[in-house]
């Protein structure tokens, strides 16, 4: 709506007349302009100047509704993850509409969380019955269509041939750069609406920004914050006007020296924690590993799962920010028929940990 | 009342004053009685311009203006917004009060918008049942509104009011789908949108004088992203804020934003989360509440406010909203926040 | 100013449409032309053109005042308002002098508007003065005022009385500022109920309820909305409300109080004043910063804000009787002693609010 030229308004002729002289075209040309300097560009008045503004804006006011209608239509709209006590917790699973982020070490699982969640959609119909795709953007080419038929295979049984049917209804893309990345995510809109997808994943979001723009300086700082933060806008334009559900995943990081003077003390604290529960005391606790990318990024997220190592085999999922779900925790394995949450192993808690700060536990060994 | 008054301060456009002041139309006196006409030939001014003038002019009178005493006696009686965590309501001297602005300020995950989804939620509770018994009206900018959410709080709101009042008409009338009725809902996907719904309030408040809540959540998502320049930024909020101001106090308003945490680094070269947006919108809200993380207790801090101390208080986020953390005292609460990760969890809260 | 007839003798109507034929539409014009070039051109006398000049001159030129006049006019007409609390009054001098515009700034939440309505509050009670408060950001409500009320030891008579005579405007936009600045030039305020009591102590000293103290709180909140892009029209902008205040002050005899916000001073270019406020700079921009006669800058003191994790408020009755303690140091004076000797420290006081 900003950007509708003004010469398209329904405003009165005099008015129109006068804009046309200046340099004024779309609706944020005027409304970015200062009143005093709009009054002495269009010669008007502090009332008139008034009354035009309260025109122009009132035909940006964007649609309104209410809660009950938002929760009649939120309702038709949700994918499951396939676990009755996460969907519980979750209110159903994935809400369309917003952007959901996985975030872990490399290995703990995240891929094959999104191959999961591709196969949930693409297999389970929604709530009016109709089946959608899957789109699937792999920049760490780690997609791997065998693994997908396997996991379909062992899941579903009964469904037999009918596999690759189910199969092809997930697009995969790999982008190579930030650039190809950048283009893609321009035109998902479009691909989004005609292979009626249901869900857009996106693994990873942050390996392609991390290697092509290093950190270090101020400047590829900005960079980079200024690279993601146009991604997520773009994203959850997507999210929101297509009313989808858009998942990405991250990874860790060991936060940087300047703050670890704050830090060490919680993780001291993490730390004896963790030992009261498993009993093994690591340096790896001392070490800060939080999810990439930074605070900004994180503001844009709607819900945060965090994957993190247990023991070798037991991983752990934590809903770390969600709009609906306390703090809570679940195991899970991953086995031929993908991920399997253990029922009778979680817990929640109301409190909880800021997410940007989480310290997520890695593979012993295996150390970033 | 005199109300002769030099033409310059009524708002006219440059070009407009200096050709009245060169044609010796100084005060409004000068232009009194006239007609657009005689004004225009006297002056050159095109004659939509003379109407203007002749208009304004004759629309100056200076009214009474309110006294103190008045203001004290209006607002004697106005009612707060209970969160129903009495921890924060007693921080904040009785509740989220009406004709203020409040600015709620945290990391992300903190419980911003839980604690906006809460109050939009308390505001409905019936005035027969101590409540303001309001409509509220939800700005998105992020996307994080979540219906179900609300749902939940709503049920437990409906069940608490029910439990304390079972023979009130009122109380009868309290259900989740009347409350999700009364939470209106806009979504704003750029700083313009989110200018003109706040432009296009007085509209709505005719149509829903019952609105007595108005959510931003956030404010600062995307005045931070659209903007290089700092000062076009902080004029625009300024602009929305004053308006806002205005219409909380002329239509009864309680105003709740919510706002992001930035690092901001010190000249020592020390860096500190502060709420972002920057020093001068800093003056605008009359109450700001700041949400933190100690070790694993959410605490909530007034920082500003014009009629109580500033301290902090501790809360937590549950399945039923914003709730006081039960047992009142932190130490056990520390252990509790621990002995949580070994809870199993219960179904029947969900 | 136009021409017009019967200014001067020599000055008819004749005359006038002579001088229009030559373009001569107002003054001045008229004072532009060489008389004689005029003379000639619209056929009018030489002597009456220089009669006429010499008449506009006398009109128009300012009058000589002689110094020793002017010092006794200020001494007999400025008066002290006290700041009701003995340190503020001396670093102020005395208080706050009408015809002054003092400037309050700080950051946000350090207690500038408590300040104010303290400062309103003491000057309606205690001095019977009436007061304008200009309040665009709404923050005179019943919130901020209880407290200050409950402090007070008077009756509740007479507290509402002096409550009544701090009348508050809350503009919209800088032209409704300008127009509330106007009632400072009414001769006459009524007092709604007690308008017709008439009989208490301070009506002797101030009959008609004419405005002494204007307190403007805050000036930012209006004119930042307007910063948005153009320097130019800005800067009009607070030249003509700079002129406004500063007239209104000295025309009508009123002390003026304007509370503004500071900015972080750019990095290279802190002053190099005391280490305390060299990182903060008064809003408004450099224009606006020579405009004040006095500028205090209003901290709040460190540990102000108490924790209260270890153990939660028994009571806020108990919060809300403690005070708040803040700083007050004067960046600029025309006329405070203290700040023309350089060496000094600039004069600074610690006071407590509530």
């Amino acid at each position: 709506m900003s950007f509708r030229r003004l010469s398209t308004l329904p405003l009165d002729g005099d008015m129109k007349d006068k804009i046309s002289r200046t340099s004024l075209k779309t609706i944020q040309d005027v409304v970015t302009l200062s009143p005093l300097e709009i009054m002495s560009v269009l010669r008007l008045s502090a009332d008139q100047c008034k009354g035009l503004l309260d025109k122009v804006f009132s035909l940006c006011v964007p649609h309104h509704t209410t809660a009950y209608e938002l929760n009649l239509e939120e309702e038709k709209k949700i994918l499951a993850l396939g676990n009755i006590k996460l969907d519980t917790m979750l209110h159903g699973g994935l809400h369309a509409g917003s952007i959901t982020e996985l975030v872990g070490p490399s290995g703990v699982g995240k891929t094959q969380w999104c191959l999961n969640i591709a196969v949930m959609a693409v297999l389970n119909k929604c709530k009016d019955a109709s089946c959608g795709s899957a789109i699937y953007i792999d920049t760490e080419a780690a997609f791997r269509p065998e693994r997908v038929v396997e996991i379909v295979c062992n899941k579903y049984p009964h469904l037999g041939s009918n596999v690759s049917k189910y199969i092809s209804r997930i697009y995969v893309y790999q982008p190579k750069s930030v650039d190809s990345l950048s283009e893609l995510l321009n035109s998902i809109q479009v691909i989004a609406v005609e292979k009626d997808s249901r869900v857009l994943i996106v693994d990873s979001i942050a390996s392609l920004a991390r290697k092509e723009i290093m950190a270090g300086s101020a400047d590829s700082n900005l960079t980079r914050t200024n690279q993601l933060a146009s991604w997520a806008a773009k994203l959850k334009s997507v999210a929101e006007q297509l009313n989808i559900c858009v998942v990405v995943t991250n990874q860790v990081t060991t936060r940087a020296t300047q703050e670890k003077f704050l830090i060490t003390k919680e993780i001291k604290e993490m730390g004896e924690d963790m030992e009261e529960v498993h009993g093994i005391r690591d340096k790896v606790f001392f070490r800060q590993v939080t999810p990439a990318l930074g605070n900004t990024w994180t503001h844009c997220v709607n819900t945060r799962l965090i994957l993190q190592y247990v023991e070798s085999s037991l991983r752990q999922l934590v809903i770390a920010k969600s709009p609906v779900a306390p703090f809570t925790a679940f195991s899970y394995t991953i086995n031929k028929s993908g991920i399997c949450v253990e029922e009778n192993d979680s817990f929640y808690s109301y409190s909880g940990t800021d997410p940007g700060l989480h310290n997520i536990k890695v593979q012993t060994g295996i150390l970033l | 009342m005199n109300t002769n008054r030099p033409l310059d301060e009524l708002g006219f456009p440059a070009v407009v004053i200096s050709r009245l002041l060169e044609s010796d139309f100084v005060s409004t006196d000068d232009v009194q009685n006239l007609q657009p006409a005689e004004l225009g030939s006297a002056t050159g001014l095109s004659l939509k311009e003379s109407a203007e003038v002749v208009r304004l002019v004759s629309a100056t009178s200076i009214s009474e203006p309110q006294d103190v005493l008045q203001i004290i006696e209006d607002e004697s009686d106005i009612p707060h917004i209970v969160t129903f965590c009495e921890a924060i309501d007693t921080l904040l001297g009785g509740g989220i009060p009406l004709r203020a602005i409040t600015e709620i300020s945290g990391t992300p995950g903190i419980g911003k918008t839980q604690m906006c989804l809460q109050v939009c939620v308390s505001v409905q509770v019936p005035v027969s049942v101590g409540g303001v018994g309001g409509q509220a009206l939800f700005i998105d900018t992020e996307g994080s509104f979540t219906s179900s959410r609300i749902k939940d709080m709503a049920s437990h709101a409906v069940h608490h009011v029910q439990s304390i009042s079972t023979d009130n008409p009122d109380a009868a009338t309290f259900t989740v789908e009347s409350i999700l009725k009364g939470i209106h809902y806009f979504r704003c996907h750029n700083y313009i949108e989110v200018l003109a719904v706040i432009r296009h309030l007085p509209t709505l408040l005719q149509s829903h004088p019952n609105i007595r809540l108005v959510v931003i959540d956030s404010v600062a998502f995307h005045f931070r992203h659209d903007f290089s320049d700092n000062v076009a930024r902080t004029g625009l909020l300024c602009q929305m804020t004053h308006s806002l101001i205005q219409l909380a106090g002329s239509h009864n308003l309680a105003v709740i934003v919510t706002n992001q945490m930035t690092t901001k680094i010190e000249n020592s070269g020390s860096s500190q989360l502060v709420a972002a947006l920057g020093e001068t919108w800093g003056h605008c809200p009359t109450l700001r509440l700041s949400l933190h993380w100690q070790h694993h207790i959410r605490v909530a801090t007034l920082i500003k406010a014009p009629h109580i101390r500033t301290s902090s208080v501790n809360f937590q986020v549950t399945v039923a909203g914003i709730r006081d953390i039960s047992s009142g005292s932190v130490t056990q609460n520390m252990a509790e926040a621990q002995n949580s990760k070994k809870r199993k969890w219960t179904s029947d809260d969900s | 100013m136009r021409l017009t007839a019967g200014m001067c003798p020599a000055l008819t109507q004749d005359v006038i449409e002579k001088l229009k034929e030559c373009n001569i539409k107002n003054i001045l014009d008229f004072m532009k032309t060489d008389p004689e070039a005029l003379a000639m051109k619209a056929s009018i006398s030489y002597r009456d053109l220089c009669s006429i000049r010499r008449v506009i001159i006398a009109h128009s030129a300012a009058f000589v005042v002689r110094g020793e006049d002017l010092l006794k006019e200020a001494i007999t007409a400025t008066k002290v308002i006290p700041t009701g609390t003995a340190e503020l009054d001396r670093v102020l001098g005395g208080g706050v002098l009408t015809g002054e515009v003092v400037e309050l700034c700080g950051g946000w939440g350090v207690g500038k508007s408590s300040l104010c309505v303290t400062l309103a509050t003491h000057a309606a009670l205690h001095l019977g003065l009436s007061v304008l408060y200009i309040d665009p950001l709404n923050s005179i409500s019943a919130l901020r005022f209880t407290p200050v009320i409950e402090k007070l030891s008077e009756d509740a008579g007479t507290v509402e009385e002096a409550l009544s005579r701090i009348k508050v405007e809350s503009p919209a936009d800088v032209w409704g500022l300008l127009k509330a600045l106007d009632l400072v030039k009414q001769p006459y305020l009524s007092f709604g109920r007690f308008n017709t009591g008439g009989c208490n102590r301070f009506n002797s000293n101030n009959p008609s309820g004419k405005i002494k103290l204007v307190i403007l709180d805050s000036l930012a909140s209006i004119l930042t909305p307007l910063f948005i892009g153009s320097t130019k029209q800005e800067l009009g902008m607070i030249n003509q409300l700079a002129a406004a205040l500063k007239s209104l002050a000295c025309e009508q005899e009123v002390a003026i109080l304007v509370v503004n916000n500071v900015v972080q001073a750019d990095y290279g270019k802190r002053r190099k004043r005391n280490d305390m406020y060299d990182e903060w700079k008064p809003a408004l921009g450099r224009f606006w910063e020579s405009v004040p006669h006095t500028r205090l800058f209003i901290q709040r003191l460190p540990n102000s804000i108490r924790q209260h994790t270890k153990e939660l408020p028994t009571s806020h009755a108990q919060n809300m009787q403690d005070s708040m303690t803040i700083n007050i140091s004067v960046w600029k004076s025309t006329r405070l002693k203290q700040t023309v000797s350089m060496k000094a420290q600039n004069p600074e006081v610690n006071i407590s609010l509530f």
